[in-house]
């Protein structure tokens, strides 16, 4: 169902009319194919002033973007330049599960979008076997905005508190504090997150967002057709392993059952339970970084030190010590550079990161 | 009369005891520090005895010492919380009392259903009866 559409008729039946002003501010539209040869084509109709879509399907296999055409019919995105690449560019490339977000143009190197008819393919593939799969049935939403600049733009994020949660004024000053760390974070990058805090009656341990949750697709309906969901609970999996996991790289701004980031608070204080200044700049830091990978930024180097992003400004390094000494003060890189008692700050991003962000369908 | 005030309040500073560094982290201590401290992706538990030959007595040490990031510490009381407790019955319990360990009593409350059954009751009972009462009557579900 269409969050925004869902959200008008709760608060016409609540009486909230104040909320029914709030213009949509991206374009929409919606419908359902049906694979012929394993794949079906999903036409995006660009009328020229749209700069970017966010694409959500939902389909009755594991469905992943076979490739993308511009108007012209050129293929400006193939799903074997990025499958087995050791470069990630979006998840939305693998098989999954049945449901899958793409947001496009992702880099600065992708061409901008113009008028006419973008043509996405996607693959319904039988989960195990990897096999395409005819007559599979693929829900889809395709969102568009029309910005006018990448240089910069402001991020809506509805901030759900989990039940009892907001009670605890150690923590929600703590996360009023996190979201001014992040604000200053974003800020060179000229992008503002705009925090809608709400409060709820989901329980506060937190589904893993990865896995995809009933709870987070219904948590999401309330939220607006421009706004990222944050939930915020105290653990995450019944487990305080998890600071924070974002839903997928992209998330989407409809609702499905990864459409959120988790974060949990006891992992973040730590083992007094409190806050310290150090404490709240760190879960500031996590913040940014799990709405980050929301908004389509892989780490730069994953863990293991063998796969990297696909932006060409991060330094493909192979180490642990090379890589904490040339992007360990970077936002994305996988774990904070401290040594024990400390940390570095952790506040940076390359030119194409930050691309990638304001590319983002929900940086308006 | 100035002077002499100047130095007892030097002579007070300098008697004030000064907190003793922590001892450094040695080869297997640093290992499972690096392993607990990404963002994501925490490694489960059985994974990290590939880093030491005394796992309890370094998670514990990691307990004790690393408090950044504030999450190192947390992962590491839970492994301890979820493998070691027989033998570290007694260190969790002080947790359970300790509001200077708030987080980890809290972590505790929430793994008392998967200990021993024996234990678990006393770790409730301890935390009921302690300055994290409060806390323990939110996270323990007394029967």
């Amino acid at each position: 169902m269409n969050a925004m559409r869902w959200m008008a008729l709760a608060l016409m039946v609540g009486g909230c009319e104040e909320y029914l002003d709030k213009d949509p501010s991206l374009g929409y539209s919606d419908g359902e194919a049906v694979t012929s040869a394993g794949v079906a084509d999903i036409r995006v109709s660009i009328t020229g002033s749209e700069t970017a879509f966010l694409l959500t399907a939902d389909g009755d296999h594991y469905v992943a973007v076979d490739q993308i055409k511009d108007p012209d019919g050129r293929v400006v995105f193939h799903w074997e330049d990025w499958y087995s690449a050791s470069t990630s560019l979006t998840s939305a490339v693998w098989p999954l599960d049945n449901e899958m977000v793409l947001n496009w143009p992702i880099r600065g190197e992708e061409d901008d979008l113009y008028a006419g008819d973008w043509t996405v393919t996607l693959a319904a593939i039988e989960a195990g076997s990897g096999a395409y799969q005819n007559g599979s049935a693929i829900d889809f939403t395709v969102q568009t905005k029309d910005d006018p600049s990448f240089a910069d733009g402001i991020v809506n994020v509805r901030l759900v508190y989990t039940e009892g949660v907001d009670e605890l004024t150690e923590v929600t000053a703590a996360v009023d504090a996190a979201i001014e760390r992040w604000t200053e974070i974003w800020a060179p990058m000229g992008l503002t997150p705009v925090v809608r805090q709400t409060t709820s009656t989901l329980d506060g341990d937190l589904p893993y967002a990865g896995d995809g949750s009933e709870s987070i697709y219904e948590a999401t309906l309330d939220s607006f057709e421009d706004e990222i969901t944050l939930l915020f609970g105290e653990t995450i999996d019944g487990s305080s392993d998890y600071l924070g996991v974002a839903g997928s790289i992209p998330g989407t701004l409809t609702a499905n059952t990864r459409s959120a980031v988790v974060m949990g608070w006891i992992a973040n204080a730590g083992a007094d339970g409190s806050f310290s200044a150090l404490d709240i700049s760190i879960m500031g830091e996590t913040m940014a970084h799990e709405v980050g990978h929301f908004m389509g930024l892989f780490h730069p180097v994953e863990q293991t030190f063998d796969r990297w992003d696909a932006c060409d400004d991060t330094p493909n390094c192979a180490s642990a010590t090379e890589c904490e000494g040339v992007l360990g003060n970077n936002l994305m890189y996988p774990a904070p550079v401290c040594d024990f008692t400390s940390c570095i700050e952790q506040d940076q991003l390359s030119d194409v990161q930050v691309e990638i962000l304001q590319r983002y369908t929900g940086a308006l | 009369m100035m002077t002499a005030l100047l130095v007892l309040t030097g002579l007070a500073h300098a008697q004030e005891p000064v907190a003793a560094p922590p001892p450094p982290p040695t080869v297997s201590q640093r290992a499972l520090y690096d392993a607990l401290k990404p963002r994501e992706d925490a490694p489960d538990c059985a994974s990290l005895g590939a880093h030491s030959t005394d796992l309890a007595a370094d998670l514990l040490w990691l307990v004790d010492h690393a408090t950044q990031p504030p999450w190192v510490g947390v992962r590491a009381a839970q492994c301890v919380i979820k493998h070691h407790h027989t033998d570290q019955a007694e260190r969790i319990k002080t947790w359970m009392t300790n509001p200077e360990q708030r987080g980890l009593a809290i972590l505790a409350m929430g793994l008392l259903d998967e200990l021993p059954k024996e234990l678990s009751a006393e770790l409730a009972q301890v935390a009921l009866a302690g300055p994290l009462a409060d806390d323990a009557k939110k996270y323990i579900a007394v029967p």
